[in-house]
């Protein structure tokens, strides 16, 4: 898990958008990131870090169509690519090594 | 119930967010709000809404990016046509590109180098840092009618000056050497110097002249110290360090060298390249007069006068110079002096470059002269791009229809006009500016003007030049945009428009005014040339063709009767005479008389001559003396302006004249002949004649006048001469002028004119042509279809050329006859400044207009002998 860096908030968002994924717009992040953990997140921060993923290629994003919904705007949504679930894989895989690498010694 | 966000938020929002951001974050923020007022309520919301607003306002969603979903079309992609459309053109039309950029290039070239030049001199002393505090001094005299002119004050002036006004900061004197000196390091480091001055150790912080080497608190404080410039430094001591080394002036007196000093600026009315300090002035003045007591050395002279020092004031402010002026002439009376007929003038260093209207280049009226060429010039370069431009509208009409048919505004198609005129006047200020890289030395050698290269690189002058660009982009594009941007879409579509309306009529205006200019300079030049040439022709009372003056001096009065021996015997010399100064380059002395009769006070030249020089130069007497009385002791000889002035022309022998402390008799009178190098006129003169065996010529420091045959090789005799100089082992080096040479030299800024006047006709003529084959080409190419017509028909090749040629040469006959009266006035009145002048006569401009007629002839029966040449079936075949 050399190459890019996730930041803890970065992986958070990351995991927002596959968990939305087909609908991951900016407020749908928001919510789905309150629902999820129980804190109030800034839609500044929301944004700031989806930026900072589509340049490192773990996100891409494109508009969607045109809804009633928003009064006819269009949203942009992102979805995770191929390199972000990778990323979010190594994640994974690192926390478990690490989980089976305590001893069982170690609670008691 | 409110259920809307702040709005001010939201404002604030679309105030810094990206455009292309903005719709899609005030959604977002949109829907957050709708489901926090269900889940918190409204006030709370809300402020999470100002919350989220401001955590937008990062640098990452602040940055504009237009990206590629939204392009923005209107600037640049027209601006990128435009500039594609321009560059299509200039490539697909190579010649008139290149004469259009050419031209104008050349235009812009030569007016820089005179703007060089003008500012150059406009710029005079303007580098040092106090130059609007420093004040110089100068006085005039009332001499009976006379009134004279003098930059020298005694030692005592400026000191006497600071002492009594507190407005005085400081003040420095430079004194110069009499004369040319010889400054020698080694055998083979000799040179003659002619810019050895002395200064006050004030000399180095009043002036801004920066030291390189030596210390500004020390140096020129102790006597028989001096200070070298760069460049002299080099010449005497190549890359060694000179200071602490000793340099010894005129072989008697040895000066330590403590600094090194940058070459002044060539806009320096102040140059040297020796400045010795003042404490070694009395050393220099015993040389010159051994016998000289303490209290009369010229340094320690107590008197406030007139001296030898030239006196520079720094003042606290200009409003100080009344307040000196006032308090003069108590502090004139209390040294014991007189002010009587003596008026001094205070006056700013920076005015007096301009000042002295009797230089040679620094004569403003010349400067404006000059000033006035430089715009003709580049009216002409610019008048030759704008008719070129309107000529090929044509081409462009198509072009400029249907970019109206697509919508573009005037507005728009002038700015696209005017963008080329822009981009093609920049291309051509390059390529002047690489023009004035090369042609800068031999212009400055043709005017013989010595200016630092690195002027060019001053801020005067480039803002200068960025100021000549901007004129010539705003002139250049105005007519062409105006008149390209007015076509109308409908006629130039069904294509029955030729050329603009007023278009051809104001080409011909253009190529009428090219024309004028270019028969105007070339009559002035013509006429100057004349006048430069009758001035040097003229008659001078002696004779100066082959006569070589070579100057000596005090180290050769022991061989000096060997030398005149040994010259005499060189096969080739004819006769040798000598005389105390080089005529018309050395001012001579003047002294002041009395006229026996009238008791009028006489300026009067002075000149001492031995008695072979009125046979050497063959000047003829009016009444010859007694060979007796000739050389005798406490004679004179005077000219007959001088028996005039004097009122003793009934019987001027005999008369008793004091000159000085001796009074001396009149024996003879010479004819009139022509001496100085000041005046136009003849002025009086008297002649102290003496032996020719005297040697008292040498010690005082005279020139011997050496009459070479007709006959004889003028370089192999100049070759003897040096070697019998030589053998003699004189300390001098060898050094000769002939008198034809130094006389022409007087009128160095008439021949300066006019060779600049030549070079500069032969530019506009140049560039004029230039405009005139580019007119006719389009011409006969617009005719071709006619030309093939007439040709089938059964038209001459001479008709076809009479017939493309007529027009033009009605053009230049009409600016013939404006410019000839043009010239005519202009001339009369530049001939006024001339006691001795030329008529104008009327076959100057009929020749200048023939001459151009000529020129202009040749020029288009090249297009158009190539038109009537032409097969008409290739002509005719297409379409």
């Amino acid at each position: 898990m050399k190459g890019t860096y996730l930041g803890e908030f970065e992986e958070v968002v990351l995991l927002a958008v596959a968990i939305r994924s087909g609908d991951a717009y900016g407020a749908a992040v928001v919510t789905e990131i309150e629902r999820q953990m129980d804190r109030s997140v800034n839609l500044g921060a929301v944004h700031s870090a989806l930026n900072r993923l589509a340049e490192k290629g773990l996100v891409t994003s494109e508009l969607g169509g045109v809804t009633t919904e928003r009064g006819g705007r269009r949203k942009r949504l992102y979805s995770v690519t191929a390199a972000g679930r990778r990323a979010l894989q190594d994640v994974r895989q690192v926390r478990n090594q690490m989980w089976e690498a305590i001893p069982n010694t170690a609670w008691t | 119930m409110n259920l809307y966000p702040p709005r001010l938020a939201t404002r604030l929002l679309h105030l810094f967010c990206a455009p292309h951001r903005v719709d899609e974050l005030e959604d977002d923020l949109d829907e957050l709000f709708q489901q926090r007022v269900k889940q918190i309520g409204l006030q709370k919301a809300r402020w999470r809404y100002v919350k989220d607003v401001v955590s937008l306002m990062r640098p990452s969603l602040m940055k504009r990016q237009p990206t590629n979903a939204y392009p923005n079309p209107a600037t640049t992609t027209m601006l990128r046509n435009y500039l594609k459309i321009a560059f299509r053109n200039l490539v697909k039309n190579k010649t008139y590109s290149s004469i259009n950029i050419g031209g104008l290039a050349l235009g812009i070239a030569v007016s820089l180098l005179i703007l060089l030049f003008v500012i150059h001199e406009r710029t005079y002393d303007h580098f040092h840092a106090n130059a609007d505090r420093i004040f110089r001094v100068y006085s005039k005299m009332k001499f009976g009618e006379q009134e004279m002119q003098s930059e020298r004050v005694s030692a005592r002036f400026g000191l006497a000056v600071q002492e009594a006004n507190a407005g005085v900061l400081d003040m420095v004197r430079v004194a110069t050497t009499p004369g040319r000196v010889v400054i020698k390091t080694s055998p083979e480091r000799k040179f003659f110097e002619d810019k050895f001055i002395l200064a006050d150790p004030s000399f180095l912080t009043v002036f801004s002249f920066p030291l390189v080497d030596g210390s500004a608190q020390t140096a020129l404080l102790r006597p028989m110290t001096v200070l070298l410039t760069e460049r002299t430094a080099e010449r005497y001591f190549g890359h060694e360090d000179p200071v602490g080394k000793t340099i010894t002036y005129n072989n008697k007196l040895r000066f330590e060298v403590t600094g090194v000093l940058k070459n002044p600026p060539s806009n320096s009315t102040v140059q040297f390249d020796f400045v010795a300090s003042l404490k070694s002035h009395p050393a220099i003045e015993r040389i010159q007069n051994q016998f000289i007591k303490d209290d009369e050395v010229a340094l320690l002279n107590q008197r406030v006068q007139g001296g030898s020092f030239r006196t520079y004031f720094l003042l606290n402010s200009s409003a100080d110079t009344g307040r000196i002026l006032r308090t003069l002439p108590g502090l004139v009376k209390a040294s014991g002096g007189d002010m009587q007929g003596t008026r001094y003038i205070i006056d700013p260093l920076t005015s007096v470059h301009l000042g002295m209207n009797f230089g040679d280049t620094a004569n403003s009226r010349y400067l404006t002269i000059f000033l006035g060429i430089a715009a003709l010039i580049l009216l002409l370069a610019l008048i030759n791009y704008m008719s070129l431009t309107t000529a090929r509208a044509t081409q462009r009409a198509r072009e400029v229809g249907v970019r109206k048919v697509m919508g573009a505004g005037r507005s728009e198609l002038a700015g696209q006009f005017y963008g080329e005129s822009m981009l093609i006047t920049g291309l051509a200020f390059l390529l002047a500016l690489v023009l004035v890289k090369v042609l800068r030395p031999p212009f400055y050698q043709l005017l013989q003007l010595d200016i630092d290269p690195s002027f060019m690189y001053t801020p005067e002058f480039g803002l200068a030049a960025l100021g000549l660009l901007i004129t010539c982009v705003l002139l250049s594009g105005s007519y062409p945009a105006v008149l390209l941007s007015s076509f109308s879409p409908v006629n130039v579509l069904k294509g029955n428009l030729t050329t603009g309306k007023g278009g051809p009529a104001v080409r011909r205006v253009f190529t009428v005014i090219q024309f004028t200019v270019s028969i105007g300079l070339i009559g002035c030049s013509m006429l100057i040339y004349q006048q430069v040439q009758h001035l040097q022709n003229r008659k001078l009372g002696l004779y100066k063709d082959r006569v070589l003056v070579l100057p000596v001096d005090a180290s050769l009065t022991q061989q000096y009767s060997i030398l005149k021996h040994d010259l005499r015997q060189i096969p080739g010399v004819e006769r040798v005479a000598a005389a105390s100064s080089v005529l018309y380059k050395e001012g001579g002395s003047i002294f002041f008389t009395q006229s026996p009769t009238t008791k009028k006070d006489i300026s009067i030249h002075v000149l001492s001559v031995d008695d072979q020089f009125a046979e050497t130069l063959q000047i003829p007497w009016k009444s010859k003396p007694d060979p007796t009385r000739l050389a005798a002791p406490n004679t004179v000889v005077l000219n007959e302006i001088a028996v005039r002035k004097m009122g003793i022309g009934n019987q001027p022998l005999g008369q008793r004249l004091s000159f000085g402390s001796e009074k001396s008799e009149v024996v003879g009178v010479m004819r009139n002949f022509y001496f100085t190098d000041i005046n136009d006129s003849n002025e009086p003169l008297a002649l102290f004649v003496a032996k020719d065996t005297a040697s008292a010529m040498a010690t005082f420091g005279g020139s011997l006048y050496i009459r070479i045959q007709p006959s004889a090789d003028l370089q192999q005799t100049v070759g003897r001469i040096e070697t019998a100089y030589h053998q003699i082992n004189a300390e001098k080096p060898f050094e000769y002028y002939f008198l034809d040479q130094t006389f022409n030299s007087i009128y160095k800024s008439e021949a300066r004119l006019a060779s600049l006047f030549s070079v500069f006709t032969g530019f506009a003529l140049f560039i004029a042509c230039l405009g005139l084959f580019g007119l006719a080409a389009f011409t006969a190419e617009q005719r071709t279809k006619e030309i093939g017509v007439r040709k089938v028909l059964g038209a001459s090749v001479a008709s076809i050329v009479t017939l493309l040629s007529k027009d033009f040469i009605k053009l230049v006959l009409l600016a013939l006859v404006i410019a000839s009266p043009i010239s005519w006035w202009a001339m009369n009145k530049w001939l006024q400044d001339f006691a001795y002048k030329i008529d104008i006569a009327w076959w100057v401009f009929a020749l200048a207009g023939g001459l151009t007629i000529g020129i202009a002839l040749l020029t288009v029966s090249f297009q158009s002998i190539k038109a009537a040449l032409m097969n008409p079936v290739k002509s005719l075949r297409s379409e």
